[in-house]
């Protein structure tokens, strides 16, 4: 019998301006994947959404949220450790560096070090450095627009000014892996709103600049155009009685779709392939997360 | 709310919430009261920007306002020129700077670096205040995941800049790693340092650290003096929020925590909390009529998460901006904006 190969691993990464509904999108699409593989869902910085959101512990090591789908939330200075005691081997010997004062300061604010960590660890299983990433796609619920392009950049500026050293030969392989079609996958998710779009077609285009590859543009919180269009309808049916004050809402909710239209059409072009997601009227977090999903199959 | 002691509010919060044209509304809101008003922004909305006529460029701008009483002044935060201007004002007269702008660390510091435009922005705050031009000064922060992101970032950096740092580095220099007396563990650190990145990256750290001596005592005097400044009762924060349950439980916790540091936290604002455009119901039981109940209802359904959130909250007013159903562009938008401010007193 034909030896299987195993899969390629996936990494998706997610971003877009704040408060578009990144973080649910980025669950919504974790759980699409667990239905038939084996999912990480990756937050990163100090602090967890999830926790808050979904009312559970997020931490470090992956948790299971649910079947087929484990939760982490790396911090440069975590990502960094272990990539350090990786290659330093004794607990000690990290020790030692990670509880200097000084070499503990120096890492808060070096440049660039913790965007290499972490994205050093998002590609650690594809580049077969550190502990085993045993999952089939890691979707990383990344940083706001700026942030997120500062990280994709840091393994370019650093390969760029130290050329020479360990630092600088796993640069080179995470460059390499972020430019891979094969390996990784941007998603933008932004809203059909002026500014978020407008700032989600210039992240596109910096992504293209910076990893040479085209995101995926998600549109989120699309107002119900038929349904809209069918009350319009029915307030011109004959024999239905509207009443001024209902007109003027169909009105505004009429133009609210066009007005969200502009947007679409606007972002459609650099994206014709542009999946939408329909407002969700509910304020519930499990609920959200479902009807986001549903409109991902 | 901001009283006549206040002289600086700073609009804090997570990114994409609308901070920095909340900042700019109560800019309009200064200038109507007749005070003199600079807005310290970091990342205008083009099209605002545009309107204005503001240039990323630094400079402090008079927006004309006419029918203000006050006056509107704005600056667009320029991050790597505040740092270049602070290192050249904070280096010996006649000194040459151009050794450390050519430095590739220093060039990433005062960019791309973690930390450095929330510095800046405060060391622009800072000296805006010192020049004693203005009544009240409003400081949008820079755009961060969470809003005690913000907090950390000056200490970050005065951190790196501390007299110990750079001693580290130019002992090392001068009497190469073997022969120093300094602390063993410090010399291992750096030895592993080293195995950690090469040799190339510790030699770039070693140049930058010995060509910032000059300057760091400035920088962590002014490090101090901009954490008093902010801990001062002519300091009012307005901490910003989203209109969702998870965005407002960290905003919970977030006003909590600076309450503790000491920050004079004044006004929560939450943004987008309700449509202004949104009717009752018309209880005509038509489609439209169902849809209108079915939005009703889901804006009810987040008010009622709020209420019971505010009751939690004391000693704080509560300020609920509305939704509209466009984006602000103009000097228009924000006097309307301004206009539809709608309070929740709290305090007494």
């Amino acid at each position: 019998m034909k030896h299987e190969e195993k899969q390629q691993q996936k990494i998706i990464f997610v971003t877009g301006k704040g408060g578009v509904g990144k973080s649910i999108f980025a669950l919504a699409l974790a759980q699409k994947y667990s239905q038939g593989q084996k999912v990480l869902l990756v937050e990163l910085g100090l602090h967890s959404f999830y926790s808050d959101f979904l009312g559970v512990s997020v931490e470090y090591q992956p948790t299971p949220l649910s079947k087929n789908l484990d939760i982490a939330l790396w911090s440069g200075a975590e990502c960094l450790k272990e990539y350090a005691l990786h290659l330093l081997k004794a607990e000690s010997l990290y020790k030692l560096f990670f509880e200097n004062r000084i070499s503990r300061a120096l890492i808060d604010v070096a440049p660039a070090l913790s965007e290499l960590a972490i994205l050093g660890k998002a590609t650690s299983g594809i580049r077969q450095v550190g502990p085993e990433l045993s999952y089939d796609v890691i979707i990383v619920d990344a940083y706001a627009t700026g942030h997120f392009m500062a990280l994709l950049r840091a393994p370019r500026g650093m390969n760029e000014s130290i050329q020479f050293g360990p630092m600088a030969e796993q640069t080179r392989t995470i460059l390499k892996t972020i430019r891979d079609p094969q390996i990784c996958e941007y998603a933008i998710v932004t809203l059909p709103e002026e500014l978020p779009a407008v700032e989600a077609e210039e992240l596109h285009q910096a992504l293209v600049s910076e990893v040479g590859l085209n995101a995926r543009i998600y549109c989120n919180k699309v107002w119900p155009q038929a349904e809209i269009l069918k009350l319009k309808k029915e307030s011109g049916t004959a024999g239905v009685r509207v009443s001024d004050a209902e007109m003027n809402f169909v009105q505004e909710l009429e133009s609210l779709v066009e007005r969200q239209q502009v947007w679409i059409q606007y972002l459609k072009q650099r994206d014709s392939n542009m999946k939408l997601i329909p407002m969700v009227f509910s304020s519930e977090p499990r609920q959200i997360v479902t009807e986001v999903g549903k409109s991902l199959l | 709310m901001i009283d006549s002691h206040t002289k600086i509010l700073v609009c804090i919060g997570s990114g994409g919430v609308g901070k920095t044209t909340i900042a700019a509304s109560f800019g309009v809101w200064g200038a109507l009261q007749g005070k003199k008003v600079l807005v310290l922004t970091v990342d205008p909305a083009k099209r605002l920007a545009t309107t204005f006529g503001l240039k990323a460029d630094g400079l402090e701008q008079r927006i004309p306002f006419p029918e203000a009483q006050g006056e509107l002044w704005a600056s667009v935060l320029n991050s790597k020129q505040i740092f270049d201007d602070f290192v050249q004002k904070a280096t010996e007269k006649g000194a040459d700077t151009s050794f450390i702008m050519k430095n590739k660390l220093y060039q990433q510091l005062s960019t791309t670096l973690s930390g450095s435009q929330e510095f800046t922005a405060l060391e622009k705050l800072y000296s805006a205040y010192e020049s004693q031009k203005y009544d009240l000064i409003i400081l949008d922060t820079p755009p961060t995941k969470h809003a005690i992101d913000f907090f950390k970032a000056p200490q970050k950096i005065s951190n790196l800049f501390s007299e110990s740092i750079a001693k580290w580095f130019k002992q090392s220099k001068a009497n190469h790693w073997a022969q120093t007396f300094i602390q063993m563990g410090t010399q291992k650190a750096l030895d592993i340092l080293q195995t950690l990145t090469g040799s190339e990256f510790v030699s770039e750290l070693r140049d930058f650290f010995s060509s910032i001596e000059t300057w760091q005592a400035r920088l962590e005097s002014r490090a101090k003096k901009i954490n008093d400044l902010l801990l001062s009762k002519e300091t009012a924060f307005n901490l910003i929020t989203a209109f969702d349950s998870a965005k407002i439980e960290e905003a919970k916790v977030f006003a909590d925590l600076m309450r503790k540091s000491g920050y004079q936290l004044k006004i929560l604002t939450i943004n987008r909390s309700f449509p202004n455009w949104l009717p009752k119901p018309f209880n005509t039981n038509t489609g439209i009529d169902q849809f209108c109940i079915k939005l009703n209802l889901y804006y009810e359904g987040r008010l009622n998460s709020f209420n019971l959130m505010t009751r939690a909250i004391k000693e704080l007013d509560i300020l609920m901006l509305p939704e509209y159903d466009h984006d602000i562009a103009d000097l228009e938008g924000l006097k309307q904006l301004v206009n539809d401010y709608k309070w929740v007193k709290n305090t007494k």
